[in-house]
């Protein structure tokens, strides 16, 4: 016997509000739709409904009865978030869930008895998910049935979660008012003239004089009074990314408030990406400008992470380095989950990282330097000394068992200077029967160069001839000399072939 | 499997209750271990830690066996210990061999390179295994010593702090070191800094000044001159426990693996690039 549990948001226009400005809460709010005097309220807060202020009231009525009512219109980029966020609930109970509309998602919960054993699993089952719901922003009724209909029927109840027991669907329905299954005009004002008040009602009629009756489609609505509903869940694909928007009241033109806005995204993204165990692993922000365009930022990110801060701190950097051309009328934040990082304890070998620390780590020091700034180092695939590429930090898994300390093996390091540093040097063209080479006499650097470099040459070892692009438009063709200078210093420098500038490019050190 | 027979001498504490399985972690099905087996079983991560707790992890070698001597066996864990030496000092060989040792256990390390001037291709010919090695390039003191912070809090066993050739860009107070300090301690690992003048004043264990000879060059008489090394040369400037004042200065091993040549074919006929190979042996 299936069970379908539904999950419904009343009033989901306003939760959608809500859940983007929590700080309304409690206050008379109305959501409305249509500009100026064509604005109707589509849907209003407990204490502005006690006042009077009912859906399809236009805004002007409204205020007259509630001069203090905050209105605020629908905000579509944050009811497909809030959407979406109704949906990964849903998806936290079962692998087929159905999105059935606004602010209705419907979960196949059968067999669910493993997880929440006991005669009262599914009522515990309900709670659950309106815990789930309530991490996210949205509160949430929960109805648990044997079809669609009934739990659907079951989630509109005031008392939440309400649980149809098994095979007590037609008890269940009989009490409800026919309007509950919505039907067509004509259909219901039948009904209506044959005196039928409740789905009981309804229920009770022969199924042969329904059908000749009233056709297909009151033997439908027949069929829903009885309980019984065969239409199975139609299964709702996550998307690959999680999406979170709002449409602001007015256009941001500074930065900081824009950073408010994206923080209040980033944590419901956050809290969305923990709800389904996993991390974000590229973040993009899409900001519409006003009057008119677009602004599309993508971040990398060093390893998946949900750390809100260092989130923020890699948006602020991208977007003080490149402030958005206008005024920002709508923000969207989309991130890209992938599982975190998992760790495997050793007995014996060195200690792992542990992965989410190492994430946030990561994403912090990004957001501190720049993604450009973090990584591991690689000698980039080129003939120059001193090219170098960084990947993403992904270091092995430790071996085993914890190897010996080798003994020192003796180095000599090279400290590059990134940009090399221009010499001038003192030449001795060799005379007519030496090797061709010039001696270097002394080199030293000219006034304002970054580093200072000034002395005799002691000891001069090269030239080296290191070629490489000859076939595009920069070629580097650079005789390298390894050369200690009178004060004890040891510098890689090298003559560059095509207008022969001396430089240093790297201290021995 | 989560659950060990080591065998532990019963004297020690245990805590109690002990879970059995990863799946007995769920709300609901914590299994108790029975009472004839307390003090039998224990989880993995609890004999880790008591093992940790009893033998004290041993110094970090730093690949220079006379450095080491100095150090009392190498970079002491939980403290910071300063290097300072101008260009050509070998505070930079120094620092590498350090982390080359780290990464050759395989553990990983970190890099908080201040000049940018790391160069990968001598440095994994060093034995550094770049793929251990965690890269920073801060632009200013004040980020560098935050990297170095975020570094240890993440737990690498050693961090590397290089802060390049003088002048030192940005400035900040004393109280930055002793922050350090505290951190490094905090996590239990070691920091090593390298400066190119002393700069952590108390919040290192101890300070190190760097300063070598003349380099080391090979063939001079051929006129074919070869760079084989950089003396090393280590003066102790300060070490917490010791009379302020005392020095000791100790000849130093010669940094001597020859390098790859930078470009690989010798322009001038003096110079082969197989004489730079020369296989690196003990330099008396």
């Amino acid at each position: 016997m299936s069970r379908v549990a539904a999950l419904w948001v009343p009033l989901f226009p306003l939760a959608a509000r809500l859940r983007s400005e929590p700080e309304l809460a409690g206050a008379a709010v109305a959501v409305c739709e249509g500009n100026g005097p064509a604005a109707r309220v589509v849907a209003a807060s407990r204490p502005a409904r006690k006042a009077g202020v009912r859906p399809g009231t236009s805004l002007a009525q409204a205020r007259a009865v509630l001069p203090e009512l905050i209105a605020r219109g629908r905000d579509p980029a944050g009811e497909a978030s809030a959407r979406e966020a109704l949906l990964e609930v849903a998806g936290g109970l079962s692998p087929v869930v159905e999105d059935a509309g606004e602010g209705l998602a419907l979960a196949d919960v059968e067999g669910m008895g493993a997880l929440f054993p006991g005669p009262d699993g599914e009522d515990r089952l309900g709670h659950a998910a309106i815990r789930a719901a309530e991490g996210l922003g949205l509160p949430v009724r929960v109805g648990i049935a044997g079809n669609r209909l009934a739990a659907t029927l079951a989630a509109r109840r005031p008392a939440s979660p309400t649980v149809v027991p098994p095979g007590g669907e037609r008890e269940f329905l009989a009490p409800l008012p026919l309007a509950e299954l919505e039907p067509a005009p004509e259909l219901a004002a039948t009904l209506e003239r044959w005196g039928l008040a409740t789905l009981g009602d309804l229920a009770s009629l022969p199924p042969g004089e329904v059908r000749r009756r009233l056709g297909p489609e009151g033997e439908a609505a027949w069929r829903a009074a009885r309980g019984e509903d065969p239409r199975p869940l139609v299964p709702h694909r996550p998307p690959p990314v999680l999406v979170e928007g709002m449409e602001l009241e007015w256009p941001l033109a500074s930065l900081e408030p824009l950073l408010l806005v994206l923080e209040e995204l980033l944590e419901r993204l956050a809290g969305r990406l923990l709800a389904r165990g996993a991390a974000c692993a590229a973040l993009e922000a899409e900001l519409t400008l006003e009057p008119e365009g677009h602004d599309r930022r993508e971040l990398r990110l060093p390893a998946p992470t949900t750390e809100v801060p260092a989130l923020l701190g890699l948006l602020r950097l991208e977007l003080e380095g490149r402030p958005p051309a206008a005024p920002v009328a709508a923000v969207r934040c989309l991130a890209r989950p992938d599982s975190p990082r998992r760790a495997q304890l050793t007995l014996f070998g060195a200690p792992e990282l542990s992965p989410a620390a190492l994430a946030a780590v990561l994403a912090r020091a990004a957001a501190l330097l720049g993604p450009d700034r973090v990584g591991s180092p690689r000698p980039a695939d080129r003939h120059l000394p001193g090219a170098v590429e960084t990947v993403p930090f992904e270091p092995p898994p430790p071996p085993r068992s914890r190897p010996e300390p080798r003994a020192g093996r003796g180095l000599l390091a090279v400290r590059a200077l990134r940009p090399p540093v221009p010499l001038e040097a003192i030449l001795e063209e060799p005379g007519p029967g030496g090797t061709g080479t010039p001696v270097l006499r002394s080199l030293r650097s000219p006034p304002g160069a970054a580093l200072h470099v000034q002395g005799l040459v002691r000891v001069a070892a090269g030239p080296w001839r290191c070629e490489e692009g000859w076939w595009s438009e920069a070629p580097v063709e650079r005789d390298y000399w390894d050369v200690e200078l009178s004060d004890g210093r040891i510098y890689r420098v090298f003559r560059d072939g095509r207008d022969g500038s001396w430089w240093a490019d790297g201290v021995y050190d | 499997m989560e659950v060990s027979e080591h065998p532990v001498p019963a004297s020690r504490p245990l805590p109690a209750p002990v879970v059995a399985h990863p799946s007995a972690r769920r709300p609901g099905r914590r299994v108790e271990v029975p009472e004839e087996l307390r003090g039998r079983v224990f989880r993995a991560a609890e004999l880790l830690r008591e093992a940790r707790r009893r033998e004290p992890e041993p110094p970090l070698p730093t690949g220079v066996e006379a450095l080491d001597g100095l150090l009392g066996g190498g970079l002491p864990r939980g403290a910071v210990v300063e290097l300072s030496g101008s260009r050509s000092s070998g505070r930079l060989a120094t620092l590498i061999s350090a982390l080359a040792v780290v990464t050759g256990m395989g553990e990983p390390a970190g890099l908080v390179d201040l000049g940018d001037h790391l160069d990968p291709r001598p440095a994994e010919a060093a034995g550094v295994d770049l793929a251990r090695l965690l890269w920073l390039r801060p632009r200013r003191l004040a980020e560098a010593l935050e990297c170095a912070e975020l570094l240890l809090g993440a737990g690498l066993p050693l961090v590397a702090l290089d802060l390049g050739l003088p002048p030192l860009r940005g400035r900040v107070g004393p109280g930055a070191w002793m922050r350090l300090a505290r951190a490094v301690r905090e996590h239990g690992n070691a920091l090593l800094v390298g400066s190119p003048h002393p700069v952590t004043g108390h919040a290192a264990r101890a300070v190190l000044r760097l300063g070598g000879g003349r380099g080391l060059w090979s063939g001079r008489r051929e006129g074919v001159p070869l760079l084989e090394g950089l003396p090393l040369e280590a003066t102790v400037l300060r070490r917490r426990g010791e009379a302020p004042g005392e020095r000791r200065v100790r000849e130093l091993a010669v940094a001597e693996r020859p390098l790859p040549s930078p470009a690989g074919t010798p322009a001038a006929p003096g110079a082969a690039p197989g004489r730079r190979r020369v296989a690196g042996g003990g330099r008396p």
